[in-house]
């Protein structure tokens, strides 16, 4: 098994945008452990969307609300894209709103390594356990 | 018909000089223009184009009018406010039409106090069933129209006010989930660096202890902002470092409340390294911290000075490992280097300058 691959599936690129370093550096590590080796985080819409003009990225996991903005720019470069995303939050009635955004999936914070993997296999990014 | 004048010598009224031409049943009409003076209504007899043809002693005081002659003939509707008189009109039309009706206006009296008044209008038919006259009868509903809208504003008060603690309550919960998220994932990371369960526990106790004093001077409202010259001080004198570490020059860059919880964690993290390795292990260490702002970002200087000539560590802790991760949200990574005589770090986080006074 080479480093790109892990339980089969090739290694991708995912993008974390979640404002809070914490949160970011253990969803990266979770990331990684699931078999993504390569985790772009960003803590700003600018800072995404830099990720997202430098190297295209397979998959998107935003967090709604960055310091002092929604991640709804990043949302809707990733449609542009055609890149599928979750979005996180702590809201629990913003679930119509986000489906509207275009996420492929809701993450309702806190959310665990096993909330993660069901993502990644909802979204066939990862493969069922 | 029979026009019947009102004499008069009528026993009310006749001082306004009330002598208007109504038809009316003569063995009546003493009584009745004694009922209708009684009356605290204003009652009005208007004929079939609205115009007045007689208003009680009542309504005419409300109203201001000294003698019935002043507005006899006058047009009823022009009493009322512009606003009111197309609906007076319309009543006169329907009532003239055989439908009575009922409306609530506004009119101020004469001396210009606020009155509402709850009007009903009918027609009077003759003994044939002819529609001759229109009486319009106005009782002044100004209290229970005031009441009503106390009510109102009360009611839209109180609804205001329920929204209002909807939105801090559905804030607070959104931010307590966030905090959850952000102890959950301390503790994940926390657990993945740690030796042991011992050694877990005291480290997942001291950036919890971190966490919460931050939490002291986080904003309520997340569009707030600290400068960092008082957000560091402060976190070091909460901590009981304040003695060993001193502060440099620190900058008023204005911290949000991520950057202060990220602050607050990582000089916890540098503190517990040097107590337990580096420069506070022995009584002769010094730390000076400072801060820098350029470009959005908070550059955070931890300066180590053990007293003694030291060697770089050959493997670095659990803490310092997770510190140098810890730039990546701001897109920074933090520089962790060694001078002869201890370890000195810089850190970054999402700051903005201030606005020049």
């Amino acid at each position: 098994m080479s480093s790109h691959e892990m339980n089969g599936v090739p290694a991708r690129r995912v993008l974390v945008v979640e404002d809070s370093m914490i949160i970011a550096m253990e969803a990266e590590d979770c990331l990684r452990e699931l078999g993504f080796g390569d985790v772009a985080v960003a803590g700003s819409v600018e800072s995404a969307m830099q990720v997202l003009k430098d190297q295209p990225v397979d998959f998107a996991i935003l967090d709604y609300n960055l310091v002092d903005e929604t991640s709804e720019a990043v949302a809707d470069d990733l449609t542009r894209r055609r890149i599928p995303f979750a979005v996180a939050s702590g809201y629990d009635d913003l679930d119509v709103h986000f489906e509207r955004m275009g996420a492929a999936a809701v993450l309702s914070k806190p959310y665990s390594k096993a909330d993660l993997r069901l993502l990644l296999e909802t979204v066939g990014l990862a493969k069922a356990a | 018909m029979t026009e019947l004048r009102v004499p008069g010598s009528a026993r009310v009224g006749d001082d306004a000089g009330f002598a208007p031409s109504v038809a009316m049943p003569a063995h009546s009409r003493d009584l009745l223009l004694t009922l209708v003076e009684q009356s605290r209504d204003c009652i009005k007899l208007v004929d079939l184009d609205g115009r007045l043809l007689f208003m009680n002693g009542n309504g005419r005081a409300a109203m201001g009018i000294e003698r019935m002659a002043d507005v006899e003939g006058a047009e009823w509707a022009s009493l009322w406010p512009a606003e009111s008189r197309a609906v007076v009109a319309d009543s006169v039309r329907r009532a003239a039409g055989g439908e009575p009706c009922r409306f609530e206006g506004f009119c101020p009296t004469a001396r210009g106090e606020e009155r509402w008044w709850d009007v009903g209008v009918a027609p009077i038919r003759s003994d044939e069933g002819v529609i001759t006259h229109i009486l319009a009868t106005s009782r002044d509903v100004t209290r229970l129209v005031l009441d009503r809208m106390e009510e109102q504003r009360r009611r839209e008060a109180a609804e205001h006010e329920a929204a209002r603690a909807d939105t801090v309550a559905r804030e607070m919960r959104h931010r307590f989930k966030n905090q959850l998220a952000v102890i959950t994932s301390l503790l994940r990371l926390s657990a993945r660096h740690a030796a042991d369960v011992p050694d877990l526990v005291a480290r997942f106790d001291q950036r919890l202890a971190a966490l919460a004093r931050a939490q002291d001077f986080m904003a309520a409202d997340r569009n707030e902002t600290m400068p960092a010259s008082e957000v560091i001080p402060l976190l070091l004198r909460m901590s009981g470092a304040a003695e060993k570490v001193r502060t440099g020059d620190l900058t008023d860059a204005l911290l949000g409340n991520d950057a202060i919880q990220t602050v607050a964690l990582i000089l916890g993290e540098l503190l517990t390294n040097a107590l337990k390795h580096g420069a506070l292990a022995q009584d002769s260490g010094r730390i000076e911290v400072a801060a820098q702002c350029a470009d959005g970002r908070l550059a955070v200087t931890w300066l180590e000075d053990a007293g003694h000539p030291v060697q770089p560590p050959e493997r670095k802790g659990g803490g310092l490992n997770l510190l140098e991760r810890m730039g990546a949200v701001t897109g920074a990574r933090p520089e962790v280097t060694w001078s002869p005589t201890g370890l000195r770090v810089t850190f970054y986080v999402r700051a903005t300058v201030p606005p020049v006074a």
